[in-house]
């Protein structure tokens, strides 16, 4: 073999050596180790920051024009609402806008003006609830059970608040009716610590948007309902690395 | 003679006497498709995209940038972002305010778990969504326990909260003495005066020191490109904040820092249906931080590691 030859050998061997890691980098270039999956679609409720329900004083501010309104904290707009109606016709409220029924129901429709509304007790000292209430449900209390209508309503006009003192609200106001019991929270809540505020923690630099306390309790029900758990994280033990 | 032709002269052709022209070709041809085949073999390495421009490369600490080349930085910024997701950003540098140090705080009574905190974070800070990284743990405890070993952050019940556990969500702490700072080679991360734990992303170099240093499992590594859904992506955008990461670097919690610093609450804040997370300016003794501070018992988490967070716990009845 002489040194031409041998430059040759060489060469080609570097040719070979070369291809082959052109090969090798290809091919783990492009093979590809994926460890990512498709990212997920976009979930608008996941962001909203709407509360749990739409309050009368909100609904009365917007003056029957709800566009303004988050309708769709709890609503999807691909899936339009469904009203529920009982054996009767009659429609059955929704547990989140109980508190919205109740009020917009015309007392004056079925009660006469000057009929004196009087409530009616079991053996047992139970209320009897008339079947044209059926569907009203008041939960107010864990444990005594605040459900006397009269105890918030006022009796002369049951679309007016009237607190245990017997000053009398509108149901926009009904913050104050519940200051006149909850007295904590209404502290709390007057210096932000309860409840929610939204927008601007500096109050220089923008409005802080403070929520009554109906925009996330039903007055008729106030225990917050249970909410939908988002998705936990992905397991990346389970995924295999 | 022969030490001369036992590799070919590529400098200067034609070659030295003694070398057949077939020699000579022959070696030619072999070594043109030894080049090309390197060539070919480095080409991938253009299409990396995560090497980062040599802009990036250049560009110096974020506390040693001049306004215009921070001016610089944040145009660069808004071509990259343009070119990958395909909108204009509004980045902008925002500064700590004078007065001001933020203080969380988080009312354990009031969090039932929803997690709407964990998802509205990942929109709000362009975390990406495969590889997912999410920078708040809700841990799950039975009542009348707090052992956080025990605690599970990937309970899935369809409803919650569920009766006879408490929900403890964890996030950066914004720390008064941070071991991740201490920690960084490269003083990528560091405290600003308005008490925000921050990281310069494109000086961060990944070594993960911090990560092992966070007693509250804190920060998070990019072990992949993030990916995000274009129509996902929010486009109100920080330098120290929710501008989209690399591959490579370390993120966390920055107290939304492109909302705080111009005066809004955090993102987890705004869509906590229960109220029970409150953000505030210590120093003002009228915030609702104050005020909690002042009047609830509170507590911070592993408080004898001498960490001093800025985030608190408490209770209510």
């Amino acid at each position: 073999m002489n040194e031409n030859q041998k430059t040759s050998a060489v060469v080609t061997g570097l040719t070979v050596l070369f291809t082959g890691m052109v090969l090798a980098f290809w091919m783990t270039a492009r093979g590809g180790t994926v460890v990512a999956h498709k990212p997920s679609a976009p979930v608008p409720v996941f962001t909203n920051t709407a509360t749990v329900r739409l309050s009368v004083a909100e609904l009365t501010k917007s003056g029957g024009d709800v566009s303004g309104l988050d309708c769709y904290a709890c609503h999807t707009k691909d899936k339009p609402v469904a009203p529920k109606f009982d054996a009767a016709g009659v429609l059955i409220p929704s547990v989140a806008h109980r508190d919205v029924v109740f009020s917009r129901m015309n007392c004056a429709a079925c009660h006469a003006p000057e009929e004196k509304v009087e409530l009616k007790f079991d053996a047992e000292g139970k209320i009897i609830t008339p079947p044209a209430h059926a569907n009203d449900v008041a939960r107010h209390g864990r444990t005594i059970g605040n459900d006397h209508c009269f105890n918030c309503h006022d009796p002369a006009n049951l679309t007016e608040l009237r607190t245990a003192g017997g000053k009398k609200l509108k149901l926009t106001e009904s913050t104050m009716l519940c200051a006149s019991c909850h007295g904590p929270s209404y502290r709390d809540w007057e210096s932000g610590v309860h409840g929610r505020r939204n927008g601007f923690w500096n109050a220089k630099l923008g409005a802080a948007d403070r929520k009554d306390c109906t925009s996330c309790h039903d007055p008729h029900a106030p225990m917050l309902p249970l909410m939908k758990t988002l998705p936990p994280p992905d397991r990346a033990d389970l995924k295999g690395h | 003679m022969a030490a001369n032709t036992s590799l070919p002269n590529l400098a200067a052709p034609p070659p030295p006497e003694g070398t057949s022209r077939r020699s000579f070709l022959r070696a030619s041809a072999a070594v043109a498709s030894g080049l090309a085949a390197m060539a070919a073999s480095l080409a991938p390495l253009r299409e990396l995209s995560d090497l980062g421009s040599v802009e990036e490369f250049l560009q110096n600490h974020y506390k040693e940038l001049t306004p215009v080349e921070m001016e610089q930085a944040l145009a660069r910024i808004r071509r990259e972002v343009e070119k990958q997701y395909g909108l204009r950003p509004h980045v902008r540098d925002l500064r700590p305010m004078d007065g001001v140090e933020f203080v969380y705080c988080l009312n354990l009574t009031r969090c039932i778990g929803c997690r709407k905190c964990v998802h509205a974070c990942v929109a709000e800070n362009n975390q990406s969504r495969s590889p997912e990284i999410q920078y708040i743990r809700v841990l799950k405890m039975p009542n009348g326990t707090f052992d956080m070993e025990k605690g599970d952050h990937h309970y899935a019940t369809p409803t919650v909260p569920e009766k006879g556990f408490f929900y403890m969500p964890v996030q950066c702490h914004q720390c008064k003495n941070p071991p991740c700072v201490k920690v960084c080679p490269v003083d990528a991360t560091w405290q600003e005066s308005d008490g925000i734990t921050v990281i310069d992303y494109d000086w961060c170099i990944g070594c993960r020191y911090c990560e092992a240093a966070c007693p509250y499992f804190a920060r998070r590594f990019n072990f992949a490109e993030p990916k995000i859904p274009k129509e996902q992506i929010n486009p109100d955008m920080a330098y120290l904040g929710n501008r989209p990461r690399h591959k490579g670097v370390m993120e966390k919690c920055h107290f939304c820092i492109q909302r705080t610093r111009a005066g809004k609450y955090p993102a987890c804040l705004e869509v906590c249906p229960t109220g029970a997370r409150k953000f505030g300016n210590i120093l003002d003794p009228a915030s609702e931080v104050s005020q909690i501070l002042r009047h609830k018992r509170v507590f911070v988490l592993k408080e004898e590691v001498g960490t001093l967070p800025r985030f608190f716990y408490y209770f209510d009845v």
